[in-house]
């Protein structure tokens, strides 16, 4: 056999040897090598799939600057990414500035290396509080302030989470919102139109459903970021309870919040799937679709992809607001937004805030609002009469729901460091998990109490 | 008589071959589970009733839409190109750094072989950070070139560890005898001791290989752009949204992205084996 051929001839049949194979495929590396370390391509700014809204001219001085984008993709609904970008582009080829974006869904590590080495980004999209990058962030108070005027007012939720040390570090896009995802076509069976108004009466129907083999699947649980700081702040609200007093005073434990855990050990044992104790942000979206559960707190990530792919589970199913209980009804906000890292400086910052101020108008943004189809509501009241609301009637509440969103660490008037950790640690999906998981409320909540005595020296 | 003996024999083995057979379960199921989970569609996913270890109805769609993303054959290439020319640096001064700590008999040759292995033990979590500062400044963060020369920073001391070992292992008289002969060391390391090493050169290359073929944290921090992405990366950019996963693609990118270092395995297994056990035995 010669080791000169790239393939050995035996029997009429071509053998792979392993010479052959790293031969072949070291000549063809080397090529890209050299191709490789000629440059990276740079980042090419996309055109976006939705139509432009309206750009408005800007000062002749940003002429030259440029604008660097870094935020997760909108994976789920591609078209929010698609509005940012034709916006984006149009604004940049008026005003002579140049804008690129980069995307990525493991989005820190990329934000850390751009804070770090004061480059890649200038303006970032991201959710979590942007107190963690507080150092890195250029006060932005400015726009939130013009914008905030012109949507009279944010709610709660809005300076809640952005602002830190007297200075808003990011402006919110908006909030996304935790709804009632429920088998309508199950309830009918149950003689219910429509999902019950409260939680009492979501039980009983909870338990005839649990009956049939279809619980509920709440996100009771610490293994969730979104769903587990989201759903167990919803029951705990509706029964009253709440983290902090607005003067930062631990408020936790409760008669109220004993109460609100009471009454999901009750829901949990006999309406709930046993595993909601421990499901992760997929796991509900996962049980509903396979129609394994019969209700289940969450965003439009179940009903939109169902359309498409479930049309059966899409079908049967409905939204509905979250049920009240004796401390009343409320809504959890989520907040992505956008901020300006410091390392931005002259014309380029003038060009990033810029972008910003025209981008997150009203007459701009709604084109955003209305391409998330409930995925991502406002935060500004005044949205309530645009023309942004989704038009399938199945995700009709998204409009009696944005009023109703309350931050993490209700009733603080801003975040702390103690109620930012709590959130990050999921502590209160810890509360509820464990409470569901042992029976025992009491136990669970001094647990977490102790718990939160540890956050406190690191906060 | 013999029958018997046979009985005996299998009643003997059966322990071990069960045993063997629900190690090989346990560790096959999850490609086992990846493998089905990219030939359904969305529905029969999340339908766990009647015999769901099967595709009721076998598709090719997940496959279609991971090869329909813009991107993925471009960050198929990227992570071949940068796992090759990876493994390649790290092999060779790995090569050259193990034979050193191994054979050179310079003071301190142990404690430099412990050092060198102490830095695989620092995290990569504290060192992207400086190690983009470095990058930025030499001109090269975005681009794969950053990769190319931070993959090896951490593939590099468990290599030369690895190597040190197996230099340890193989017999010092032909080196020596070769250079009796008239060979230079370099000849005779080139000529006699790398070819005798072989399996544990090969050990290191497929360590290196699956190594930056698995890599994430440095692929996110150091590369920008869609066309500098790789698989791990671009993936799971393309198919995860918040709490929306789009399992089928993802499980035929899993399926997919497993074949080179599966076909890596295949062709070296045998080497791979003695590369792994060198030095284990007596003789």
């Amino acid at each position: 056999m010669s080791t000169k051929d790239l393939a050995s001839e035996n029997g009429g049949q071509t053998h792979i040897t392993r010479r052959t194979f790293l031969r072949a495929g070291g000549l063809t590396m080397f090529g890209s090598v050299l191709a490789a370390c000629g440059g990276g391509t740079p980042a090419v700014p996309s055109g976006g799939a939705g139509a432009a809204p309206t750009v408005a001219g800007a000062p002749v001085v940003l002429k030259g600057a440029t604008v660097k984008f870094l935020g997760a993709p909108w994976s789920f609904l591609p078209a929010l990414d698609g509005v940012i970008e034709a916006f984006a582009n149009d604004w940049a080829t008026q005003n002579g500035v140049t804008v690129t974006f980069e995307r990525d869904a493991q989005l820190l590590p990329k934000i850390q290396t751009a804070i770090e080495t004061k480059g890649g980004a200038n303006i970032i999209q991201y959710s979590s509080p942007p107190a963690i990058f507080s150092k890195a962030l250029a006060d932005v108070s400015d726009i939130a302030e013009s914008i905030g005027s012109e949507g009279g007012g944010y709610l709660p939720a809005g300076p809640y989470q952005m602002v830190f040390d007297g200075k808003w570090l990011g402006v919110p896009i908006g909030q996304h919102n935790w709804f009632i995802n429920y088998r309508q076509d199950w309830l009918k069976e149950e003689g219910l139109d429509t999902f019950p108004d409260t939680w009492e009466e979501a039980l009983a129907v909870g338990k005839k459903l649990k009956a049939k083999g279809r619980p509920f699947g709440m996100t009771l649980s610490d293994q969730a970021g979104g769903d587990g700081n989201a759903v167990p702040r919803l029951m705990l609200w509706a029964f009253g309870g709440k983290e902090f007093n607005p003067d930062g005073s631990l408020a936790l434990d409760s008669p109220e919040t004993l109460a609100a855990l009471e009454f999901c050990i009750q829901l949990h044992n006999e309406a709930g799937d046993p595993g909601e104790v421990g499901y992760d942000d997929g796991a509900n979206n996962a049980a509903f679709l396979a129609s394994k559960i019969s209700m289940t707190a969450n965003v439009n990530t179940i009903y939109l992809p169902a359309l498409e792919k479930n049309p059966e589970v899409a079908a049967g199913m409905n939204h509905a607001l979250p049920p009240q209980g004796p401390g009343g009804r409320f809504g959890y906000g989520q907040l992505p937004w956008w901020g300006i890292l410091n390392h931005t400086q002259g014309a380029d910052l003038d060009a990033a805030k810029d972008l910003m101020r025209q981008f997150l108008s009203i007459k701009n943004f709604s084109t955003f609002y209305k391409a998330g189809q409930g995925y991502i509501l406002p935060l500004l009241p005044n949205y309530e009469s645009e023309p942004i609301w989704p038009a399938d009637p199945k995700l009709a509440i998204a409009k009696d729901m944005f009023k109703l969103a309350r931050p993490a660490g209700y009733s603080l008037p801003n975040q702390t460091k103690l109620a930012a950790l709590m959130q990050d640690k999921i502590i209160i999906g810890k509360l509820f998990s464990q409470a569901l998981s042992t029976g025992n409320a009491r136990a669970a909540l001094d647990g977490v109490m102790k718990d939160i005595a540890d956050l406190k020296l690191l906060a | 008589m013999q029958v018997a003996q046979l009985t005996r024999n299998a009643r003997r083995s059966l322990p071990f071959y069960f045993l063997l057979g629900a190690v090989i379960v346990i560790f096959l199921f999850p490609f086992y589970w990846g493998l089905i989970t990219s030939l359904k569609f969305e529905v029969e996913i999340y339908d766990f009733s009647g015999n769901f270890l099967v595709p009721k109805n076998p598709s090719l769609a997940n496959y279609m839409t991971l090869f329909r993303a813009p991107n993925y054959f471009i960050w198929f290439w990227n992570t071949l190109l940068v796992s090759a020319v990876t493994t390649a640096i790290s092999v060779v001064i790995s090569v050259m750094a193990g034979f050193a700590i191994a054979r050179l008999r310079f003071r301190g040759a142990a404690l430099a072989g412990t050092l060198v292995f102490i830095t695989y033990l620092a995290p990569k979590n504290f060192l992207f950070v400086p190690l983009a500062q470095i990058l930025k400044d030499w001109g090269l963060l975005g681009g794969l070139p950053a990769l190319m020369l931070t993959y090896p920073t951490n593939l590099i001391p468990f290599c030369t560890w690895l190597l040190s070992g197996y230099f340890s292992n193989v017999p010092q008289e032909p080196e020596e005898c070769a250079m009796v002969d008239g060979a230079s060391r370099l000849g005779a390391i080139v000529r006699i001791t790398l070819p005798m090493s072989l399996p544990g050169i090969i050990t290191a290359a497929i360590f290196s290989f699956t190594a930056s073929w698995n890599e994430l944290l440095y692929s996110v921090a150091f590369v920008n752009g869609e066309q500098n992405k790789m698989l791990t990366n671009g993936v799971i950019s393309a198919f995860t949204g918040g709490d929306s996963f789009a399992w089928g693609p993802l499980m035929a990118a899993a399926t997919v992205s497993s074949l080179p270092v599966a076909l890596l395995y295949l062709f070296f297994t045998d080497r791979f084996v003695s590369g792994i056990t060198a030095g284990s035995t007596k003789g």
